[in-house]
């Protein structure tokens, strides 16, 4: 089959409204972090806002391990930080957390939760990404991957993200724009963007269409060769057809068959199809693939030097979202000229440089996490600044993921060693995790935009038998054995807050414990509960 | 010196917060025209003061202070009737048709209406209630996303977005600020097909705040009473020291408004464990209790009438479980009885505790059942013609709308939807059906479908 691209000059404004000549950007040689700050630093001065002062070094150890090993620190990892006179600590730890293990089982559960975007059809891909991460793959690849364009078959079958979703193609193609490209057309479905009045149902249509030829068979995703693409209405009653047009508006012309010809092409090789599966289980023969594979296309066009910059900048604003908590653009799928990024020149530094450095995640992640914007604190006097100038730390709610297994570690802190082999650790953190769904199931929501925190969730933690038997199960014995209150409140602080007591706990714990010297457990153990529920446990702040 | 100790005052909750969050500029979404905007409700607003500090406080115990507090508060009460109760046994009844099955009909106090004769008490009060008799709806399922659409107004037409159900927006939009009652109970009688009804029952990205909390097969709520190990006393110090580390921890992050929504959720507790009394009926009159009668669905009623009282917005009585495929005639022989007892109970009671002014009481289901009488002598699945009731809050009494067949095989006139039907819920607690959301893949979402109209006739 012939096919051919045409590149529309429809005006289709995806990019960025501002684009500064290269040579006007900072130089690519500096560090991500260095050019963070730099224009972060600049807007600051020119809206005459003063940032936060810099967090205290144990919220910013925390901070690190939770966003980057996906857990709070144990307090022999929290207590090690601060003691380092090492001007370089602060790299040296970002540098180990990203290198170890950790890293890839953490970033895997957000990648996971990222791309299945809310779609109830979509399943877990954890296993391919623990592999990708491992590897440090680049995300071209595992977007080439996971729309199942890639030469080579994985055993964990990335491809299970267009799979999965093929019993709805509608909001396959939502999800596609949305995570790859930063831009949810779903309202192009049946009228024009409101804001983008090129954006018509041309493009929602266009873009399902890579992925019309797609089926599955015996779990395996094929393309047909022949596909009736179908028409669609727009809103002023016309009939379109629909053809496999990119965002960019590079439309891909296919010479269809007649109408006649292509009912009987399609017949014969549904035929051919139905054949093949009837003698699947024995010969695994697979039906023939045709030359035209419309998603290894759709790759393609996504990754050409026009077009890789808009991929690029989908993934490093969730990136940034995902770490500051509000991102350049948002919201995060709606990428699009009308829709400014707060700092479109740092936007635009930060695609470059990882376009320069060939998609590479982690080098972006570490980036991210080392600049002293990152590192502020989350605590503002007085009227709060604009999110989107970045001068104050946002305050983000743990995920289920993160809440559960440092929920395990503070109630347990012996239960991870500084030092142990990686493989001691991963069973470790495997035998813990495994018991989380049984423990917590769905008490703690996914964050989202606007969370309110339910009284189901504190409901449960107050007063649900089982959950207060495992609240502090571990801690408390072990504080039983130091000598006096002091220290029993110090290292309470310390397992579950990731710091020391400030002089109004002492005081306060201090009465407490004073006041139940008859039933020490019983203190101790409560004041474990109030560490574990006060929102400075449940907030990654 | 730091006090420890019970009778330690409420905190007033920072002011500006709630309200703050300003979005200096606005988020787009993908929808963006300006009406489509975010806009935070205002009972995210203002929190603090003395109504807010004090709803669902005691209430039931000052009832000066319960009038004052909940006369204008609108609330809603769903008598679910879960598996699908038959409209020919109850509202639509068709005596001497092949349909009609063995019952005969009673006049009711509307002059030329007539239902089931199983409902005696119902009858001598319809002129306070309106009777849908042509609602109609495509469900004909007990679970799966038949009946995740109808309680959720059938919101079909929006492809995969999932939208909340009625009882989480009703929740939501008749929430007070500062409550310190749960928005949303939802009472079970049974557990027949329960795991997949409160699946349905979600409130989305309305959040977890707008959740039923859930009473099965019982009168309370699980994590409601105190844990066998800890005193009272226990329980509160161990709260107030963890109200002291929020409060330490929020001073400087009070723009927050989801670290704010935690300390509220955790006040709360106290707040719903302090009304435990909301859940014992045995406060109540003999004669009261008597009036609802002693099964499950009616104790639980009383609940929902002592939960509506303090204050809690919605309320869904699921009474199981009506589906008859088998025996219908003598399972609604044994069922329709009990409704006809427990909910005209409910509704003078609600009259004569002045609470019928602001409270809408309304009987729904998955479907009804079908004409046919099938081989066991049980009615089927239908979701295409059957009956729901309206009574009490913003409706008018004595209205019979709408009609079936001759066989009750189909509508004959004034075809109600879900939509439509929800709006006339909407619409009758004071709220615009067609009020906008944002769903969070930016997509405008009405309470109700675009362009659905209310029943006007039932409406006061």
């Amino acid at each position: 089959m012939k096919y051919s691209n045409i590149l529309l000059v429809v005006g289709l404004v995806l990019g960025s409204s501002v684009t500064a000549r290269a040579q006007d950007l900072l130089p690519p040689d500096r560090p991500i972090s260095e050019a963070i700050d730099h224009y972060l630093d600049a807007k600051l001065r020119k809206v005459n806002v003063e940032p936060a002062p810099q967090a205290p070094s144990t919220t910013l150890v925390r901070r690190l391990y939770l966003d980057l090993a996906g857990r709070i620190p144990t307090p022999a990892e929290a207590r090690d930080f601060p003691l380092s006179k090492d001007p370089f600590a602060k790299g040296k730890l970002i540098e180990s957390l990203l290198a170890s293990p950790e890293f890839v089982r953490h970033n895997a559960k957000e990648f996971d939760v990222m791309l299945r975007n809310d779609n109830p059809d979509a399943g877990s891909l954890r296993p391919y990404l623990l592999q990708v991460f491992q590897e440090n793959r680049p995300w071209d690849r595992i977007f080439r991957d996971l729309v199942g364009a890639s030469e080579t078959a994985n055993p964990t079958k990335p491809e299970s993200f267009v799979l999965k979703r093929l019993k709805d193609p509608d909001a396959l193609t939502r999800d596609v724009a949305s995570l790859f490209f930063g831009l949810n057309i779903t309202c192009a479905q049946c009228h024009r963007h409101p804001e983008i009045s090129s954006l018509t149902q041309d493009y929602f249509f266009g873009m399902k269409a890579f992925f019309s030829y797609s089926y599955d068979f015996q779990g395996h995703l094929l393309d047909r060769q022949y596909v009736k693409l179908a028409d669609f209405k727009t809103k002023a009653g016309e009939t379109r057809k629909a053809s496999l047009l990119f965002l960019s508006g590079t439309k891909i012309e296919i010479d269809a068959l007649p109408d006649a010809e292509m009912t009987k092409a399609i017949q014969a090789e549904s035929k051919v199809i139905q054949e093949a599966a009837k003698t699947y289980a024995k010969s695994k023969q697979l039906p023939p693939t045709p030359k035209f594979r419309p998603r290894t296309r759709l790759a393609e066009i996504a990754l050409e030097n026009a077009n890789r910059e808009m991929f690029a900048r989908s993934i490093v604003n969730r990136l940034w979202f995902r770490f500051y908590g509000h991102g350049l653009v948002m919201r995060v799928d709606q990428m699009h000229a009308k829709n400014e990024a707060s700092h479109p020149e740092l936007l635009q530094w930060l695609t470059r440089d990882f376009l320069a450095h060939n998609y590479d995640l982690k080098r972006l992640s570490e980036g991210l996490v080392s600049s002293r914007a990152y590192a502020r604190s989350s605590e503002w006097k007085g009227k709060e600044p604009a999110k989107d100038i970045f001068a104050v730390a946002v305050v983000r709610p743990l995920t289920p993921a993160q809440w559960g297994l440092s929920h395990r570690l503070a109630s347990n802190p012996g239960v991870l060693k500084i030092g142990e082999p990686a493989e001691v650790r991963r069973k470790a953190l495997d035998a813990i995790e495994s018991q989380l769904p049984k423990m917590f199931g769905n008490l703690i929501e996914q964050p989202r935009e606007e969370l309110q925190i339910g009284i189901t969730e504190s409901l449960k933690l107050s007063n649900d038998p089982a959950l207060l038997k495992i609240t502090g199960d571990k801690l408390v014995p072990a504080l039983r054995k130091l000598p006096n209150a002091r220290q029993q409140i110090d290292e309470a602080v310390w397992a579950i807050l990731s710091r020391p007591a400030s002089p109004t706990e002492f005081e306060l714990f201090g009465d407490y414990l004073s006041q139940r010297k008859d039933r020490p457990d019983d203190a101790l153990q409560h004041m474990a509960w109030a560490l574990i529920n006060s929102p400075e446990f449940r907030f990654n702040h | 010196m730091i006090r420890i100790g019970p009778g330690k005052p409420a905190h007033k909750m920072p002011k500006k917060d709630w309200k703050g969050n300003s979005m200096t500029k606005r988020i787009p979404v993908n929808c963006g025209s300006p009406e489509h905007a975010f806009n935070r409700r205002a009972f995210l607003g203002g929190v603090g003061g003395a109504l807010a500090a004090t709803v669902g406080l005691d209430v039931l115990g000052e009832p000066l202070l319960a009038n004052q507090l909940q006369r204008q508060q609108k609330r809603v009460i769903m008598l679910f009737l879960s598996g699908g109760a038959s409209q020919f046994e109850t509202w639509d009844p068709k005596p001497g048709r092949a349909t009609g099955g063995p019952f005969q009909t009673i006049q009711t106090s509307i002059p030329g209406y007539r239902i089931c004769e199983l409902m005696p008490r119902m009858a001598t009060r319809m002129h306070k209630t309106a009777v849908i008799r042509s609602f109609s709806s495509p469900n004909n399922e007990h679970a799966g996303r038949g009946v995740t659409a109808i309680l959720s107004g059938e919101r079909n037409d929006v492809g995969t977005l999932r939208t909340p159900s009625i009882g989480c927006l009703l929740a939501r939009e008749l929430s007070q600020p500062g409550s310190l009652v749960p928005d949303h109970v939802g009472l079970y009688t049974t557990y027949v097909g329960f795991n997949n009804n409160v699946q349905v029952d979600f409130a989305s990205f309305l959040g977890a705040r707008h959740e039923p909390i859930h009473i099965l097969n019982g009168l309370a709520p699980d994590g409601n009473q105190l844990p066998a190990f800890l005193t009272d006393r226990d329980h509160r110090d161990r709260e107030t020291l963890r109200d002291q580390l929020a409060q330490g921890f929020q001073a400087n992050r009070e723009r927050d408004a989801t670290v704010a929504s935690h300390r509220m959720a955790y006040q709360r507790v106290r707040g719903l464990m302090d009304n435990h009394r909301l859940f014992d009926i045995s406060q109540e009159p003999r004669t009261i209790r008597d009036r609802y009668g002693h099964s499950l669905f009616g104790q639980q009623a009383l609940v929902a009438r002592r939960l509506v009282e303090a204050g809690v917005p919605f309320v869904r009585l699921n009474r199981g479980w009506w589906d008859s495929h088998g025996e219908n005639f003598e399972i609604h022989a044994s069922l329709v009885p009990d409704l006809d007892k427990v909910m005209s109970a409910l509704l003078e009671d609600l009259e004569q505790r002045g609470l019928i002014e602001n409270t809408l009481v309304v009987t729904f289901a998955e479907m009804g059942r079908t004409p046919q009488i099938n081989a066991m002598r049980g009615r089927d699945h239908w979701g295409r013609c059957w009956s729901v009731t309206l009574s009490g809050c913003g409706i008018r009494g004595g209205v019979v709308h709408g009609s079936t067949n001759a066989d009750g095989t189909d509508v004959a006139q004034d075809r109600v939807s879900t939509a439509q039907f929800f709006a006339t819920i909407f619409r009758a607690v004071g709220i615009d059906h067609q009020k906008e959301y944002t769903a969070p893949d930016g997509r405008p979402i009405m309470l109700t479908p675009y362009h659905t109209q209310p029943v006007s006739a039932v409406l006061a």
